[in-house]
C-alpha cells in the first residue's frame, strides 16, 4: 500500500467490497486488512485459531479499561455442492439467502489455483416457464451456476466440490452521489470503519486499550467474536454491522427498521440480544451532544455478534451500531453515504469518551 | 405474601430490564453477600460453616416477567411493540391491559381478519399525539392483579414473582453447612441468557434451576429430562433423597420442549452439573395464572433440605 488517501473511508470499502469471502474464507479479507494495517502502524497485530484478526491499540496507561470494537469480515454466499455431466454446479447457500435473490445473478467463485471464476445463477426464461412456475421463485436446490463449462471435466479444471463463492456485482454510486450499492457491505463496512479509526489514531495514545477485532463466522451463527470477546476480556464491546431496513414502498411506518439517510442505528433489542438500557441511552446522548445523525432501530428484528460477546466472560457490556441497509443479503445491498460516515464518527466520540465517563457508565450497568 | 409480589410486579422486571427487581430483592435479604454480575444477575452467597470441596449447591431462578418494548411512536400517538416472550396467537394480546409507570393502556389491533393479524397490526393508544412518554426502547408490562384465595395465588405473572419470593424466603431461613449459592437470573425467557455467567460467579458443584411451568403435578416436580437437558442421574438421586429423607413431597417427571433451554447453565465456565426442578402453575400468562401456597411451601423446603446434603 503507498497511498494511504486509496485505503481509507468510501475507497477503502469499496477495495473490500470486491474481495469474494464467504464464511470460511475470511482470510481472504484478513490478509488485506493485515497488509493495510501494517503499513498504517501503530497497532499490534495477532490472529487466533478461529482465523479472528486482532489490531491492539495500546493506552497510555491512565485508564485500566478494556474496550473492544467489533466487525465480522465474512459475507453470505455459497458452497459448490456438487458437479453434473453438462458441467453445472449444484450449490447450497451459506447464511441467509432467500430463493427470491439468486436466479439469473452474476456469481464470482474461488477457483482452484486461489484466484476467482465467474458464473451466473442459471434461470429460465419468462418464456419458459409455465403459469405454474411463474408464481414462486424457483428453490435454490434447483438452480445451478454456469461457469461456462462444457462438461464436468471442464468444469473440475476451474472448482470441486467445496469451493465457496458469492454474489458478483460492481460498487456504483447513484442517487446523486448520495447512495451506494454494492455487495458484501455487510459486513466489509464494519471492517472499513475500523480500519479508518485505526488510521485516524495512528499518531495517538488512546487513554485506555482499543481491541479491534476482525472476526469470522457470524453469518452462520457461529461466531468467531465469541473468542475474540474471550481472548480480550473487553469492560465493553462496540459491535459494527449493518442492518437490514425495510424503508421500502408498501411496509407501514411501524415495520420499518430504520431509514437509510437517518443516520446509523444503535439498537436497544435484537433477536439475539436485549442491550442495557443505560448503555443505549448513553449512545443516544452522546450523538446527540456531538450533533451525530443517528436513530434508534425501531424494529426488533436479526442478531449479531453482540449475541456471544454479551454473554462472554461471565457477561459483558454490549452495544451495536449498525449502517442501515436496504436488500441486505443480496447482492445489491444499498447504504446512505451519509451513513457510513454518521457511524464513523459515532464510534469514533464514543472511543473518545472520557474514561472515567465509561467506568461509571460500567459501574452503573452493574449496581 | 401478595403485596410483596405486587410490589415485585410494580419493577416491571421485563427481560432485559430486571435491574430495578434486583435492588428490591436484594433489599429484602437478610443474608448472604450479594452483587450484580456482568450478565445483570444477583449472584447471593450464603457462607457455610465451611467450604465443600466438591463446590457449592448453587439454586437459579429467573426473574423476568413476560413484557414488551416499544419499537415505534406514531406522531398520532400509537405505539408499537414487540413482545420478549414467543407468541404464537397475536391476535391473542388484542384487547389485553398492560401498565407502563403506574398508568394502564390497551393493547388495540388494526388487523381486519383476526386469524392475520400481525405485529404491526398492534398498538397501545397512549391517546397523546406523539406520546412522549413513550420512545423506542421504552418497555412495560401486562396489568397484575395478584390475589390470594383458598390456599392459591392467582394473576399473570404470579408464578415467576411467587418461585422468587420462595427463594428470598429460602435465603432468610438458610443456615447452610457449606457455602451455597443463589443466582436470581436475568433474561431466563429469552432462552436463559442470564445463565451464562453461572459458572463465573460461583465454584458450581451442582446447579438447581427452578422454574415455574404449566406442568400436571401437585408438588414440585424434579425433571429427570428437559429441553437439551438430561441431568446426571447422580444428581437426580441427591435432590430425591434429599426430599425424601427430610419428608418433602415432590414429583418427578421428564418434559421435552423449547420451553426453558439450560444450555447456557451447563456449558458456563468450565461447565456445570445442572438439573431443574419446576414448580407446578397453571393458566401460565393468562389472568387465571395461578400456584399454589402449599408447592410453594414445598419448594422452599426441598431448597432448605438440597442445600443441607
Amino acid at each position: 500500500m503507498k497511498n494511504i488517501s486509496e485505503n481509507t473511508g468510501l475507497a477503502l470499502l469499496e477495495k473490500l467490497c470486491s474481495i469474494i469471502a464467504p464464511t470460511g474464507c475470511e482470510r481472504n479479507v484478513s490478509r488485506f486488512i493485515e497488509d493495510l494495517l501494517a503499513d498504517i502502524g501503530g497497532v499490534t497485530l495477532s490472529r487466533d485459531s478461529v482465523g479472528n484478526l486482532y489490531a491492539l491499540k495500546k493506552g497510555n496507561g491512565k485508564s485500566g479499561l478494556r474496550i473492544m470494537v467489533s466487525a465480522h469480515m465474512d459475507e453470505v454466499g455459497f458452497y459448490i455442492s456438487g458437479i453434473e455431466g453438462d458441467g453445472l454446479l449444484s450449490f447450497s447457500a451459506c447464511g441467509g439467502i432467500t430463493d427470491s435473490v439468486l436466479a439469473g445473478k452474476a456469481v464470482s467463485i474461488i477457483s482452484n489455483d486461489g484466484e476467482t471464476v465467474s458464473g451466473v445463477i442459471s434461470a429460465k426464461p419468462v418464456h419458459l416457464l409455465s403459469a405454474k412456475e411463474r408464481e414462486a421463485y424457483t428453490p435454490a436446490q434447483d438452480l445451478r451456476i454456469d461457469i461456462g463449462a462444457s462438461s464436468k471435466e471442464d468444469a473440475e479444471r476451474y472448482v470441486k466440490v467445496g469451493s465457496a463463492g458469492s454474489f458478483d456485482s460492481d460498487f456504483t454510486y447513484f442517487g446523486e452521489g448520495s447512495m451506494i450499492c454494492g455487495r458484501a457491505i455487510d459486513d466489509r463496512i464494519g471492517c472499513a470503519i475500523m480500519c479508518d479509526l485505526i488510521y485516524e489514531m495512528k499518531d495517538c495514545e488512546p487513554d485506555f486499550d482499543i481491541c479491534f477485532a476482525f472476526t469470522t463466522r457470524e453469518e452462520i451463527g457461529f461466531s468467531g467474536a465469541l473468542h475474540a470477546a474471550e481472548y480480550f476480556r473487553p469492560d465493553l464491546a462496540i459491535v459494527l454491522e449493518s442492518t437490514a431496513v425495510s424503508d421500502l414502498a408498501g411496509v407501514p411506518d411501524s415495520s420499518k427498521v430504520a431509514v437509510a439517510g437517518n443516520g446509523p442505528t444503535v439498537s436497544f433489542m435484537d433477536r439475539g440480544t436485549i442491550y442495557r438500557d443505560e448503555i443505549f441511552r448513553f449512545v443516544l446522548e452522546t450523538a446527540k451532544k456531538r450533533c451525530i445523525m443517528m436513530q434508534p432501530k425501531k424494529f426488533v428484528s436479526g442478531g449479531n455478534d453482540a449475541k456471544y460477546i454479551h454473554q462472554a466472560n461471565g457477561g459483558t457490556a454490549a452495544l451495536n451500531i449498525s449502517v442501515p441497509t436496504r436488500y441486505l443479503h443480496s447482492a445489491s445491498c444499498v447504504i446512505a453515504k451519509e451513513d457510513f460516515r454518521s457511524a464513523e464518527k459515532l464510534v469514533s466520540a464514543l472511543l473518545d469518551t472520557d474514561p472515567e465517563v465509561l467506568s461509571d457508565l460500567i459501574t452503573e450497568v452493574r449496581k | 405474601m401478595t403485596d410483596m409480589l405486587k410490589e415485585m410486579a410494580e419493577c416491571c422486571p421485563v427481560s432485559g430490564r430486571e435491574g430495578r427487581l434486583l435492588r428490591y430483592i436484594k433489599s429484602r435479604l437478610e443474608k448472604g453477600e450479594a452483587y450484580i454480575d456482568g450478565m445483570g444477575n444477583l449472584a447471593v452467597t450464603v457462607k457455610g460453616r465451611e467450604k465443600h470441596e466438591g463446590g457449592s449447591t448453587v439454586f437459579a431462578v429467573g426473574c423476568d416477567i413476560p413484557g414488551f418494548f416499544a419499537t415505534s411512536v406514531s406522531e398520532d400517538g400509537k405505539v408499537y411493540f414487540s413482545p420478549t416472550f414467543p407468541v404464537e396467537d397475536l391476535s391473542e394480546l388484542s384487547g389485553r391491559t398492560v401498565v407502563y409507570s403506574g398508568k394502564e393502556y390497551k393493547i388495540l389491533s388494526a388487523a381486519k381478519d383476526a386469524e392475520k393479524t400481525r405485529l404491526t397490526d398492534l398498538y397501545v393508544d397512549a391517546g397523546v399525539p406523539g406520546a412522549s412518554e413513550f420512545r423506542p426502547g421504552t418497555w412495560f408490562s401486562f396489568r397484575s392483579d395478584i390475589k390470594e384465595e383458598d390456599g392459591k395465588i392467582t394473576g399473570i405473572c404470579c408464578s415467576v414473582l411467587s418461585l422468587v419470593k420462595t427463594v428470598i424466603d429460602a435465603v432468610n431461613s438458610l443456615e447452610p453447612e457449606y457455602d451455597t449459592g443463589f443466582l436470581f437470573s436475568v433474561m431466563k425467557i429469552q432462552g436463559g441468557r442470564g445463565l451464562a455467567s453461572l459458572g463465573y460467579d460461583f465454584d458450581v458443584g451442582r446447579a438447581v434451576i427452578l422454574r415455574a411451568s404449566e406442568i400436571k403435578k401437585d408438588h414440585p416436580t424434579v425433571l429427570v429430562k428437559d429441553c437439551r437437558l438430561i441431568p446426571p442421574s447422580g444428581l437426580v438421586r441427591l435432590l430425591t433423597e434429599a426430599a425424601g429423607k427430610a419428608g418433602v413431597p415432590y414429583d418427578v417427571s421428564g418434559i421435552t420442549g423449547r420451553e426453558s433451554d439450560l444450555s447456557n447453565a451447563v456449558l458456563s465456565g468450565r461447565g456445570n452439573s445442572v438439573i431443574s426442578v419446576v414448580l407446578p402453575a397453571s393458566g401460565v400468562l393468562t389472568d387465571s395464572e395461578s400456584v399454589t401456597e402449599s408447592s410453594l411451601r414445598e419448594l422452599r423446603d426441598l431448597i432448605l433440605a438440597v442445600s443441607a446434603v
